[in-house]
């Protein structure tokens, strides 16, 4: 049986339809693309913004974080005596014991992680709330005490700084490196002295030796980073005191399973940064959901346009339809030349919307931008994952033909003796 | 019998010629014969071509191959609809009412090309038709009234 070579005559109907309704199919195909541009530029800004915010978090907060926690739910000691057993006690305005909330054998711990071969770094800190003051301007930040080189490895403050050199903090005596916007609020400049009191009253005269800029806006209005022994001078506690271990990996995949690990090891909390940063991943989850719903959306109404325009096609060309049955075409070859229109429309709008988002994250990721908010950036951070364009293009096509079955099954139903009948 | 192989027998079999042309406007009348081969699929497209060139020339429609099916005036378009029915070399011709919307001169007209296909190529037609004229010089005449049969 030799072949019929090359045009399908079902293909070139289709076409016709199509041309002959070019306002409703220009139309329909426009839906189609404009639900798939705004997706793509959507779903690029989002998760463009994301990525951005996570590698942020990433370099500014540590894979594992190990701490003493407070613990304020403390049993009252009068429950563990056999006396009261099975008896109310109610001890009023109880306190939490007053322990220092450091880890004990700090640096033990550090010594012994950083032998692990999991770890890439380690670094030992001393956090505490203290009042910086410059003249008569006064705020508060939290200080953070570190070793600076091993801050460095874990954190690359080296690379954030816009003045100074971080390595100073260990050669300068009484340096503190300020964040950008702790700096502008307390109005100075590099080399200037501050003043430094902490929540128990000590205080220390300090020399601004780098401003440093992170790109989160809460980080930089409130941290600066001294040197831990100046740190403990400041707390009057002893050299062995360290409040947290933060912690780089070699694979950041691993956070969890070795945060556990930790945990039991040392007997001290040990949070892995998707932990510490729950809210954000939650915020996150709900951003993306919001970009598929109005992808959806989109696509629903540009499906009824689809609907639309072949329900107008089938009514308007039901003699063609009457006459294809009548000289031998089947049920099934009337239904793909519906279903081939509402595809062709779903292809076309498709990749023009593609095209179009590419083209539009281009343009719009040259813009210059400053945002200063959650997170900062200079231009928008699209996304352009491959993954969003393959998703694009087959939502598109599978809204289409959902769009173009119901209309197609009801061309391939019309009974071809009805019309001629009615002619 | 299944609808697929109604279809197929319509397609193989039988060619329809309606009151109402029922070419497809947008299309060339050379594509609108060849339409019932391309679905049969038998032959290469130059074969169907080249066939339904032949059954224009037999019904004196082979100038008018390449226009637009919407182009051609009422007697054209129902003889390009007998070359369409022709194409497959069916069995059986049935005519409802073939004549119905052309003037006199031009159902003589087809009415001739039906007597021709019967004389030349020995092709059945069965014809549905109130012109009595018509009925009058066919070899067998079957009249129904109100779906009675009342001679035969």
């Amino acid at each position: 049986m030799k072949k019929t070579q090359g045009r399908d005559p079902i293909l070139k109907i289709a076409a016709t339809h199509l041309l002959a309704k070019k306002r409703q199919t220009l139309v329909a195909t426009l839906g189609v693309m404009f639900g798939i541009m705004v997706f793509i530029l959507q779903a690029g800004l989002i998760t463009g913004f994301q990525n951005v915010f996570i590698e942020q978090t990433i370099n500014t907060t540590a894979n594992i974080h190990i701490y003493n926690e407070p613990n304020n739910n403390r049993p009252s000691i009068l429950s563990k005596d056999s006396v009261y057993q099975n008896k109310w006690v109610v001890v009023r305005n109880q306190k939490p014991k007053d322990e220092l909330n450091k880890i004990r054998n700090a640096w033990q711990i550090v010594d012994l992680l950083e032998k692990d071969p999991e770890v890439a770094g380690v670094s030992p800190f001393l956090g505490t709330q203290a009042i910086l003051r410059a003249g008569i301007t006064q705020y508060a930040g939290r200080l953070a005490g570190v070793d600076i080189e091993k801050e460095n490895l874990l954190f690359k403050v080296n690379d954030y700084m816009i003045e100074g050199e971080s390595s100073r903090l260990k050669t300068i005596n009484n340096g503190i490196i300020l964040g950008s916007g702790l700096a502008l609020k307390l109005g100075v400049k590099m080399n200037d002295n501050i003043s430094v009191i902490t929540p128990n009253g000590n205080s220390l005269e300090m020399k601004v030796i780098g401003i440093n800029k992170t790109g989160l806006t809460e980080v930089d209005k409130a941290r600066a980073y001294i040197s831990i022994r100046n740190a403990q001078k400041l707390l009057g506690t002893d050299n062995s005191y360290i409040t947290d271990i933060n912690i780089k990996l070699k694979n950041i995949d691993r956070a969890i399973p070795l945060a556990e690990l930790y945990t039991k090891k040392f007997g001290y909390t040990a949070d892995d940064w998707k932990k510490a940063n729950a809210n954000i991943f939650g915020v996150f989850k709900i951003q993306n959901m919001v970009t598929y719903l109005i992808i959806f959306s989109i696509l629903l109404v540009s499906g009824f346009g689809i609907f639309n325009i072949l329900m107008m096609i089938i009514y308007e060309k039901m003699p063609d339809i009457a006459i294809l049955k009548a000289i031998g075409y089947k049920d099934r070859d009337i239904r793909k030349l519906f279903l081939t229109e509402s595809i062709v429309i779903g292809v076309i709008g498709g990749i023009s919307g593609l095209v179009m988002g590419f083209l539009l994250t281009k343009i719009l990721g040259r813009i210059p931008v400053d945002v200063q908010g959650f997170t900062s950036f200079k231009y928008l951070p699209f996304n352009s994952s491959p993954y969003f364009y393959i998703f694009a293009l087959f939502f598109a096509l599978v809204a289409t033909s959902l769009a173009g079955y119901f209309p197609a099954q009801k061309a391939a139903k019309v009974d071809p003796i009805d019309i001629i009948r009615s002619k | 019998m299944s609808k697929n192989d109604q279809a197929e027998i319509r397609n193989e079999k039988i060619g329809f010629v309606f009151q109402f042309h029922y070419l497809l406007p947008e299309f060339t009348v050379l594509e609108n014969v060849s339409l019932p081969a391309m679905k049969l699929g038998k032959k290469s497209i130059e074969e169907i071509h080249e066939d339904a060139m032949s059954r224009l020339k037999l019904l004196g429609m082979e100038d008018q191959a390449l226009k637009k099916a919407n182009k051609l005036s009422g007697g054209q378009q129902q003889r390009a609809a007998i070359a369409r029915a022709l194409i497959n070399m069916p069995k059986i011709i049935f005519g409802d009412e073939p004549t119905g919307n052309l003037d006199s001169k031009n159902s003589h007209n087809v009415f001739d090309i039906f007597k021709d296909l019967k004389k030349e190529f020995n092709q059945t037609i069965c014809i549905v038709t109130h012109d009595m004229h018509l009925a009058d010089q066919t070899d067998r005449t079957i009249t129904l009234s109100d779906g009675e049969l009342v001679k035969s």
